[in-house]
């Protein structure tokens, strides 16, 4: 009876059940099922990550195909050592950083955002932070985060909002993790006086100016 | 769990710049508690962008990025094929050039040399005091201009003026045998 030698069926289930750093080592072998395999996991986790960093889910799909398409490129450079996480998010960082950039010229006025925004809080009982639906979030987020560095922006986003440790963090942005926690207490601290400052009416009470209050 | 003292986790979050123990709980129960939720953002107005909303991916978006990523790979290939076959005829191209270069450059060291010489045949008498014979102006290059377009320039020097040439190319040739370079 013929040895089954090969079979790409059988090859991508097994891939299913390895690691990250695994997977990454496979398609450092040019495995391209490997690649497939992924793509599949890391998908979603990216393109959240890039929409998060540019406010646009087209864009953060495409950084997300390009993201994928230097893992590939590159992948002789990954070495074992490293967190797989750290090392894909790190290029997918890099590449939504550069997008923004090429991007800063074009940025449209948030004016119109806030008009909106204020619209909603005279309509809603007090306008309350928790009464915000997510896409109101996220456009203030967008709108406020433009006021941060990119390392400041990158560090609230990997740290407050993915949930990365502090050590993670600074190995996505290739920095130290006593300059993680800086940025990010600059971070937070410019954000709070921002929203308050741009969206005195979600403030809490005791933090809202007083011709507001009258 | 009971709800927590927010302003004070968020005032030692902010004072150690990592999480104080007990925050993951916290926030996890600020979640699914509404009065705590209130609370937390009053402490902390950026505890709100937790909320930023989630991309759901499913199983088309996925194939739709692999197919992209095989896209993307296999226009890289046919550029990078298409670099290593244009590389060949570049060279030939750039080997053509030069030869076409030198070439010229041989042509123009040629012509210049034979300007020398003629500068050099007509000066070589005038660095001696010879005085110029008729066989020697008849054998000198210059003779095959014809007679000269000028004679006797200025006094008291002895120049001629020959003019050669076609119409695309006039060389004018001022001659004056008594001139000592």
């Amino acid at each position: 009876m013929p040895e089954l030698a090969y079979s790409s069926t059988r090859h991508r289930s097994e891939l299913r059940e390895t690691t990250d750093r695994d997977l990454l080592l496979a398609i450092r072998g040019d495995d391209e099922i490997a690649l497939d395999e992924l793509i599949r996991r890391k998908t979603g986790p990216l393109v959240q990550l890039a929409y998060r960093i540019l406010g646009d889910l087209e864009e953060a799909r495409d950084v997300v195909q390009v993201a994928f398409f230097r893992v590939w490129e590159k992948r002789d450079r990954f070495d074992a050592r490293w967190s797989p996480n750290t090392w894909i998010y790190r290029i997918t960082n890099n590449l939504a950083i550069d997008h923004l950039r090429s991007r800063k010229s074009r940025e449209r006025t948030t004016e119109p955002v806030r008009q909106h925004l204020r619209q909603v809080a005279d309509h809603r009982s007090g306008g309350s932070l928790a009464d915000l639906r997510q896409g109101e979030v996220m456009q203030i987020f967008q709108e406020l985060a433009a006021e941060l560095t990119e390392k400041q922006r990158m560090v609230f986003l990997l740290r407050e909002v993915e949930g990365l440790s502090s050590q993670e963090v600074a190995e996505v942005l290739g920095c130290r993790e006593s300059t993680v926690r800086n940025h990010l207490f600059n971070a937070r601290k410019l954000l709070r006086r921002e929203l308050l400052q741009r969206y005195p009416e979600y403030a809490p009470a005791d933090l809202r100016p007083a011709e507001e209050e009258a | 769990m009971t709800c927590p003292d927010w302003k004070l986790l968020v005032a030692e979050r902010d004072a150690g710049g990592d999480d104080p123990p007990g925050w993951s709980t916290a926030v996890a129960h600020m979640d699914e508690c509404d009065g705590c939720r209130r609370t937390a953002l009053a402490a902390d107005p950026t505890l709100v962008f937790r909320r930023l909303p989630a991309v759901d991916v499913d199983r088309a978006e996925v194939d739709s990025m692999r197919r992209a990523v095989a896209n993307l790979r296999q226009a890289s290939r046919v550029m990078s094929e298409a670099a290593d076959d244009a590389a060949p005829r570049r060279r030939r191209r750039r080997l053509a050039d030069r030869l076409r270069h030198a070439a010229a450059a041989a042509v123009l060291a040629a012509a210049g040399l034979g300007l020398w010489f003629v500068g050099v045949a007509d000066d070589a008498p005038a660095t001696r005091p010879v005085e110029p014979t008729p066989a020697v102006a008849t054998a000198a290059p210059w003779a095959a201009a014809g007679l000269p377009v000028f004679e006797d320039l200025s006094r008291p020097h002895q120049a001629d003026v020959y003019q050669v040439g076609e119409e695309d190319l006039t060389v004018v040739m001022v001659v004056d045998e008594t001139l000592d370079i």
